[in-house]
């Protein structure tokens, strides 16, 4: 790949909580504009990774990591750099949906008034544009000024989607987003991230190898801190070089 | 509007000196009251400091007489207030139906907040006279301090004890009932004991209340220093004495007065330490407010 | 009498019966004194309020006149005190949950706070008599019995408030980290106003409690009777309950006493209400 086509790079990233490290020595390059799934049993890592791609992990869980991660060829993981503009370009979606207190609207502007964005005009229309990418404006159009926790577990995650949109991210990090969804709500998630590729560049986290296998270009498999493989999402599935890789994705072990 | 972002360091260092000044006022408390208290006590000696004779013009500042009003009137009171607040808890806990909760918990909130003067005015003029007429003596007494001190109790046992109930899991109900449990059976076999650690620290921080309150007990208690030989005999708590002759006080007779407040000071901290440890509210287990 | 004769005696029904019937008995035993201690006052001080009570300056120590100045004097100690211990508590509480890590540190301090809430108001007048009114010289002032009442509920507050802003879901934090907010914005945006409800019931709490206060003031505001509406914070005042005390222990005027305490427990009543209703409206959101 070249390297114009790489949007994040992660390179020799380590990471260790209090005790032995989570991860060790993981190389990976994620494309630009495609969408990208991190797979491997629990406990692999792969929410400590893709946590680290926001710095969440060393902000909130209070992760000690080495090793390069760079954004469009700039290191994120050197000191001085703005925590709050990188979150806005790189976004995250949590595996159970967590409306902020108050109305759709209220959570859909909440992001954008804090980078600077004051018309009324301007943010009504990020809302509405937001709510069309994530597939939700139809359903929630009349009524925006509702309490966001009185929508059902699948739009609350649009929901949670729509908000990231709104910022204008360059990447979405997406930690098991349709855990706790029903099929169908799934299925307008993964329809969405298709349509959207070329938009934005997706870091899929799953613990369902099959919707690895449905909706993303490449995939990478962790297991036990350690990146054993990566690579095309068809060929992984089909024809893996490591045997490890091949157990997993046919449920031998998981 | 310029929307100013004040950097999170410095917000983090303000913080830090606001929590930093708040230790400093709790913690100056204790030591001002130690600076102003405990250099009598090694003036005068303990066995001054604890003996039965208090008369502080001519140097003698024993506590005893006080420590026993005090105690005897914390026991009344919580004779009082412990059987019928556990009752009442239990009631509200776990027998009433939800409207008349609803009804009686903000109840318990309003008696808690009658200011203790007018539970003192309350005792002047009904249990006083109620005493002088039916059980004879003079009416100010450390009976009617205990039942004054009762009633104030009360409220701090219901509410406390009620948080105790509630915490106790919904299953473990269930779990008795299904097994053909009557509902008193389940309550005494498996609700209290499982709430037993919570109630018995409502019992202490009733406890601590009632040996704290001072301006109810000046008003009904006699405040004669003497040893009290029966109920209806006036007597003085340590809290009173601290009220009634703090105007007028300078000297040792002051410091012995500070010295008292450490006594009282050590007696409801240690108490308030248990009772928060028996909650699991110190290591930040979650208990309710 | 045999075993088998008692255990037909006393089936568990009857037990229970039983004891039913002893707790309900109980229970009607407190709300009959309850009743009977908000009848008494009410019955005895709401004649005697008025609207000349409310508005007029009290005479003759009080046997005349009404408590205007006093309640204003009142209202000036207590939130002048919520007005110090406010800002400290909920920057201690914020700075307790958001920025240390469950420690020593952070365990010693509740400890320290939870143990100090108990500590009897006499100690606080006491502690505020030697050190605001005479060793700093403040004498018997609002400004006095304001910072004695500061100290005085500042555990309390700090309790309340840090256990509201544990109560805030961690995800909510998480959340408004990861659209682009600081920590500080995520702390004023998002953290304290979901705390908010219980924040302001903590406050609350101890707005009806300094109101009640009298062992604490009587020693530090003083006990003078205040012609008009106190203007200045070294001016000494007497708060409700202290005159209400004075009119009580003299036997000035009966009446002026029931009618104070009519309004006394009226106002705490109220206060208490409020932060119970709003309480339960707390819990019941995050259902």
């Amino acid at each position: 790949m070249s390297e114009g086509a790489i949007k994040l790079s992660i390179r020799g990233l380590g990471l260790r909580y209090q005790g032995p490290p989570v991860l060790r020595d993981v190389t990976l390059a994620i494309p630009r504009n495609s969408i990208t799934a991190i797979i491997g049993p629990a406990g692999s890592g792969k929410t400590s990774l893709l946590r680290t791609l926001n710095l969440l992990s060393v902000d909130v869980d209070r992760a000690r990591v080495e090793g390069e991660l760079l954004l469009d060829g700039a290191d994120i993981l050197r000191p001085g750099v703005d925590r709050a503009r990188l979150r806005r370009r790189v976004g995250m979606v949590f595996a159970m949906p967590q409306p902020l207190p108050g109305s759709i609207h209220d959570n859909l502007v909440f992001g954008p008034r804090l980078a600077g964005v004051r018309g009324r005009r301007e943010l009504d229309a990020l809302v509405e544009s937001s709510l069309r990418a994530a597939e939700l404006w139809d359903e929630v159009k009349d009524r925006l000024g509702r309490s966001a926790f009185s929508l059902s577990g699948g739009q609350q995650q649009r929901l949670c989607i729509a908000r990231i949109l709104a910022l204008g991210p360059e990447v979405v990090l997406l930690d098991e987003p349709c855990s706790g969804l029903d099929p169908i709500s799934t299925l307008k998630i993964e329809q969405m991230m298709r349509a959207l590729c070329g938009r934005f560049t997706w870091v899929l986290v799953t613990n369902n190898t099959k919707q690895a296998a449905r909706v993303s270009d490449r995939t990478a498999f962790l297991l036990q801190g350690e990146l054993v493989e990566e690579g095309p999402t068809p060929l992984m599935f089909t024809t893996p070089k490591d045997a490890r890789t091949g157990d997993y994705v046919e449920g031998r072990f998981g | 509007m310029v929307s100013l972002r004040v950097p999170d360091r410095v917000v983090e260092r303000g913080l830090a000196l606001l929590a930093l000044s708040s230790i400093a006022v709790l913690a100056s408390i204790t030591f001002f009251i130690l600076r102003e208290g405990a250099p009598l006590v090694y003036k005068v000696g303990l066995a001054n400091f604890l003996s039965t004779d208090w008369h502080p013009t001519a140097g003698r500042f024993g506590i005893t007489l006080m420590i026993v009003g005090s105690a005897a009137v914390t026991a009344g009171a919580l004779t009082l207030a412990v059987p019928l607040g556990i009752a009442c808890a239990i009631v509200l806990g776990e027998m009433a139906p939800a409207p008349l909760r609803r009804v009686l918990k903000p109840a318990i909130a309003i008696l808690a907040g009658i200011p203790s003067v007018v539970y003192g005015f309350m005792g002047i003029i009904v249990v006083l006279p109620w005493i002088r007429q039916h059980l004879g003596g003079p009416g100010a007494s450390g009976l009617a301090a205990s039942a004054i001190l009762g009633v104030m109790t009360l409220p701090t046992i219901i509410a406390i004890s009620l948080d105790a109930l509630e915490v106790v899991p919904r299953s473990y109900r269930d779990g008795s009932r299904a097994m053909g449990a009557t509902e008193w059976q389940t309550i005494r076999r498996i609700v209290l004991p499982a709430a037993r650690s919570g109630i018995v620290a409502a019992v202490i921080l009733g406890m601590g209340r009632a040996i704290g309150e001072t301006m109810a007990v000046v008003m009904v208690a006699g405040n004669a220093v003497q040893l009290p030989r029966s109920p209806l005999d006036p007597l003085r708590t340590l809290t009173a004495n601290l009220a009634l002759e703090m105007g007028y006080a300078a000297g040792d007779h002051r410091a012995a007065l500070f010295a008292t407040a450490i006594v009282l000071f050590v007696i409801i901290v240690a108490l308030n330490g248990v009772a928060g440890l028996a909650r699991g509210r110190v290591s930040g287990r979650r208990g309710r407010p | 009498m045999t075993r088998a004769r008692v255990a037909t005696l006393f089936t568990p029904r009857r037990a229970q019966t039983v004891a039913r019937a002893v707790l309900w008995t109980m229970m009607a035993g407190a709300t009959a004194i309850l009743i009977f201690i908000l009848a008494f006052v009410l019955g005895r001080g709401l004649p005697h309020l008025s609207w000349t009570f409310f508005s007029a300056a009290p005479g003759d120590s009080g046997r005349t006149g009404g408590v205007m100045p006093i309640i204003a004097g009142t209202l000036e100690v207590t939130l002048l005190g919520l007005a110090v211990a406010t800002p400290l508590s909920l920057g201690t509480s914020i700075y307790l949950v958001e920025y240390t890590r469950e420690g020593r540190l952070t365990r010693a301090i509740r400890f320290g706070a939870e143990c100090l809430a108990g500590v009897p108001s006499i100690i606080f007048g006491l502690f505020g008599f030697v050190l605001f009114v005479l060793t700093l010289g403040m004498g018997w002032s609002i400004l006095a019995g304001a910072l004695t009442l500061a100290f005085m509920t500042l555990p309390t507050l700090i309790r309340t408030s840090e256990e509201a802003l544990r109560a805030v879901p961690a995800s909510f934090r998480e959340v408004s980290l990861s659209l682009g907010a600081s920590k500080w914005q995520t702390i004023r945006k998002v953290v304290v106003p979901a705390a908010f409800p219980g924040i302001l019931t903590g406050l609350t709490l101890g707005l009806g409690r300094a109101i009640g206060e009298t062992a604490a003031v009587i020693f530090t505001a003083g006990s003078s009777l205040p012609r008009r509406i106190p203007t200045s914070v070294y001016e000494g005042t007497r708060t409700l309950s202290v005159h209400f005390y004075q009119l009580a222990r003299e036997g000035i005027s009966a009446d002026n006493a029931s009618a104070t305490a009519a309004v006394l427990v009226l106002a705490i009543s109220f206060i208490n209400v409020c932060a119970h209703v709003a309480m339960h409206r707390f819990l019941r959101r995050y259902r």
